[in-house]
């Protein structure tokens, strides 16, 4: 007890006449924000408008070199949306906005609403649920397995059009709400996340949100994008290329590349502070370096597979040999670096010992 | 030392002191205390939505050992037991009925607290204990409605070990988790705290501090010298005032650094319990409404004395309670690593723990193998506390083997690939990934299966 009170003096005094030492989280969680979150969002903005713009000459009239047109800027839409997709930072109306720019659609409710007369814009899209919108809503209408004469032969139904024009249009304002959402000029929830308003008023809450979003990202690719189509979560183990996440599209590896093309630059800070960064300020700048090699491995393996769907079929080896290093990724993320950084690696605040 | 005279009528055990009256009122503020704490702590756990998200959303529950019967109630049900504990902790305040609501109150916390291990937390286990204690004691004797309204005989003065009782669990709680800091993680790596201070260097005033590893390691040592010692400090009426200080300061800075809920504020109220005679005396003179009108002594002098079979029952009570601090010791290996014994044992915030575990299936009847995820199963909590505690790793496998079976028909195997990484160290293989854990069975004795702990660092 004699000893207590002069430490705690001493400590407070010198706190008092010291600045901040050590690493500048805040400017790591601002470098993020501005460098690789929003500027992710900008491309995404500018991929939907370039899709809608497809989209209207499609509607106008379908032939295959409009179609073909419209099927690679979704494409392009699609990967610069995987590449922002872990960016799910902020409360519940992120979380909607994410599900309504991709999320499983409803193959019936999309087909009764073209078969009805109500008028199909932006609007109608935007007063229906997450499953009746976004890119996979327009990937069921611009892709089929019977290809694309088949996907023409539909389009010649004007109100097909029209659907698919009203969900790129809708896409492309969800995707400026985002950017909004971010930008200093507007919402600005880019100083909030800096200043680390998120989970509990301290700059360990983005980073906590930060962490557990890549590491949710990476599970996810495992579990659901590799796990399952490749049919290791079910008795039987036959291949299920079905349910890879763009099937129709033949562009699943595209997407989860453009996804871990975004767990890096969270990870690295793009060219600015990073949580690698982060993790060298503590003498882990080797964990930090096997986290990028493990990441970077499983992307160019996955760039050099061509179709996930098919690979899942023809080529089930090479498709556990990248789960496998993304697995060691998923260890050296969610229990090395995560007990390093020391984040609650959960999405509740319930507490500790 | 029995008294031979009382031994026909009724036992009592006549330790020297303990038939000592004292006044009533520490025991009366500890009791509203003790109410109002629990009360708030019950709203909030409401008003954070856990009754939801712990108990009724999982699918999977991991119960104690000895207690898989414990099972959650329907949604009414759990929402009527957590409106209980709310009244019985209102009348705890008050003191009203006060008898029933502190064993109804013990009963429903502790059904909460046996439902999932996932959840479990020290001083929920404290706060366990407490109101079984507060059972045997009189703390409705003052400052009460039962004492108001006659409905029990009001008394300025209760016996003295009913005081001494909360102050033996307290020293225990402390002594214990100071013993339990004596390794060489805590002394001289100043783990986890380094961990935990590194990740709050934006703390206002001394956030700027918990970067440098001599602030850790000096943390570490306080820490550990502060529960060593302030049992004894505060027992010893000379050291404590500042020891009581001492208390605020500790606990507050928890408070402020780690997420860990109510913990300082039951421990800042409990420890009011060391003020004794003398400065409750002080308290009257501040507070005039406090002192006693005429004294009344509760119980009588004789029946003071502690009966034998409360004090076997007491004994016991405490005996177990070391017991169970200790076993970690039937235990081959690290105890922060294995968990063999953790649980029960005030090791409180010893470990910066973090896992993740693949289980992979396999039905020997069509030799199909596959993997499963626990977050298809798990709550985000549940997960967390399973990926790097061994017996909860069993019983999930259990869960999934026992699923299978029934929807199969066949036998299935399961296995667990774990990774586990504590206090800084590089994450290791936690279990034996060829061991069968459907094939073993759910007991205490040490578990082979875990693989030995290297001690080794980035």
């Amino acid at each position: 007890m004699k000893i207590r009170i002069p430490l705690f003096l001493c400590l407070l005094i010198v706190s008092l006449s010291h600045a901040q030492s050590g690493f500048d989280r805040h400017a790591m969680l601002e470098n993020i924000a501005l460098n690789v979150v929003l500027p992710c969002h900008e491309r995404f903005v500018q991929a939907a408008i370039a899709f809608e713009e497809a989209t209207e000459r499609l509607a106008s009239s379908a032939n295959l070199a409009k179609l073909e047109t419209a099927q690679a800027a979704w494409k392009t839409a699609g990967s610069s949306w995987a590449h922002c997709e872990l960016f799910q930072f902020g409360g519940l109306e992120i979380m909607i906005l994410h599900n309504q720019i991709n999320k499983r659609p409803n193959l019936t409710q999309i087909a009764n609403a073209i078969n009805s007369d109500t008028e199909l814009s932006s609007a109608f899209i935007e007063s229906q649920g997450s499953s009746m919108k976004g890119l996979a809503a327009a990937e069921l209408l611009l892709f089929s397995e019977q290809g694309n004469d088949a996907v023409l032969n539909q389009l010649q139904n004007e109100r097909q059009r029209q659907f698919l024009l009203a969900l790129a249009q809708n896409l492309s304002a969800k995707a400026q709400e985002l950017v909004a959402y971010w930008s200093p000029t507007a919402q600005d929830y880019a100083s909030k996340f800096a200043a680390a308003d998120g989970a509990d008023g301290s700059t360990k809450g983005s980073i906590n949100m930060t962490m557990n979003q890549l590491i949710s990202l990476l599970e996810q690719i495992n579990r659901e994008k590799l796990a399952t189509p490749l049919g290791g979560t079910e008795a039987g183990g036959t291949a299920r290329p079905e349910t890879a996440e763009a099937y129709l599209s033949q562009s699943s590896s595209e997407r989860i590349v453009a996804n871990l093309e975004g767990a890096i630059s969270l990870f690295t800070g793009a060219n600015g502070l990073g949580i690698d960064d982060y993790l060298d300020s503590m003498d882990q700048g080797l964990l930090a370096s096997q986290i990028i090699d493990q990441l970077d491995a499983a992307r160019e393996a996955l760039q050099d597979l061509g179709s996930l769907e098919d690979a899942v079929v023809n080529n089930p080896e090479r498709v556990s040999q990248i789960f496998n290093v993304l697995k060691n990724a998923l260890v050296l993320t969610s229990v090395d670096a995560a007990n390093q950084l020391g984040i609650t690696v959960t999405f509740n605040d319930a507490d500790g010992d | 030392m029995l008294n031979p005279g009382a031994v026909k009528t009724l036992p009592r055990l006549n330790l020297a002191g303990l038939e000592r009256q004292g006044s009533s009122l520490p025991l009366a503020l500890f009791r509203m205390a003790f109410g109002l704490l629990m009360f708030i702590s019950t709203v909030r756990f409401l008003a954070m939505g856990w009754v939801n998200e712990f108990y009724l959303v999982p699918q999977v529950h991991f119960t104690y050992f000895g207690f898989g019967w414990v099972k959650p109630l329907p949604a009414f049900g759990m929402y009527l037991v957590f409106a209980l504990m709310l009244v019985s902790t209102l009348l705890i305040t008050l003191g009203l009925y006060y008898r029933i609501s502190i064993i109804g109150f013990f009963l429903l916390f502790s059904y909460l607290e046996l439902l999932d291990k996932s959840f479990y937390l020290n001083h929920y286990y404290f706060v366990s204990l407490l109101s079984f204690l507060l059972i045997f004691l009189p703390p409705h004797k003052s400052l009460s409605l039962d004492a108001c309204l006659g409905r029990t005989r009001a008394a300025n003065t209760v016996p003295l070990w009913t005081h001494q009782i909360i102050k033996l669990q307290l020293a225990l709680v402390y002594f214990f988790a100071g013993i339990a800091k004596l390794n060489p993680d805590w002394l001289f790596q100043a783990q986890p705290l380094r961990i935990w201070l590194r990740a709050n260097t934006d703390l206002a005033l001394i956030g700027g501090f918990f970067d440098f590893f001599w602030v850790a390691l000096l943390m570490s040592w306080a820490g550990m010298l502060y529960d060593l010692c302030i049992p004894f400090l505060l027992f010893w009426r000379k050291t404590r005032p500042f020891a009581y200080l001492a208390v605020i300061a500790f606990h507050i800075l928890t408070a402020l650094v780690f997420p860990i809920g109510m913990f300082p504020w039951i421990m800042l109220v409990s420890t009011l319990i060391f003020f004794d005679e003398r400065d409750v005396l002080r308290l009257t003179r501040v507070l005039p409404f406090l002192s006693p009108k005429q004294v009344r002594t509760y119980p009588s002098r004789a029946a003071a004395r502690l009966p034998l079979i409360s004090s076997i029952l007491l004994g016991f009570f405490f005996m177990f309670q070391i017991g169970l601090c200790l076993r970690h010791f039937a235990y081959p290996g690290n105890v922060l690593w294995t968990e063999e014994g953790y649980r029960f044992s005030w090791r409180v915030m010893l470990a910066e723990k973090t896992g993740q575990v693949l289980f992979t299936l396999k039905n020997n009847d069509t030799g199909e193998n596959w993997l499963v995820f626990p977050s298809e199963y798990l709550s985000p909590q549940q997960q967390k506390q399973m990926s790097f505690q061994a017996d909860m790793i069993l019983q999930f496998a259990h869960f999934l083997r026992d699923g299978f079976e029934k929807s199969t028909g066949d036998d299935i195997s399961v296995f667990a690939e774990a990774y586990v990484s504590l206090n800084g160290r590089p994450s290791q293989l936690y279990l034996d990934p060829g061991q069968d854990l459907a094939k073993l069975s759910y007991d205490l004795a040490p578990r082979a299966w875990i693989l030995p702990f290297f001690k080794s660092s980035y």
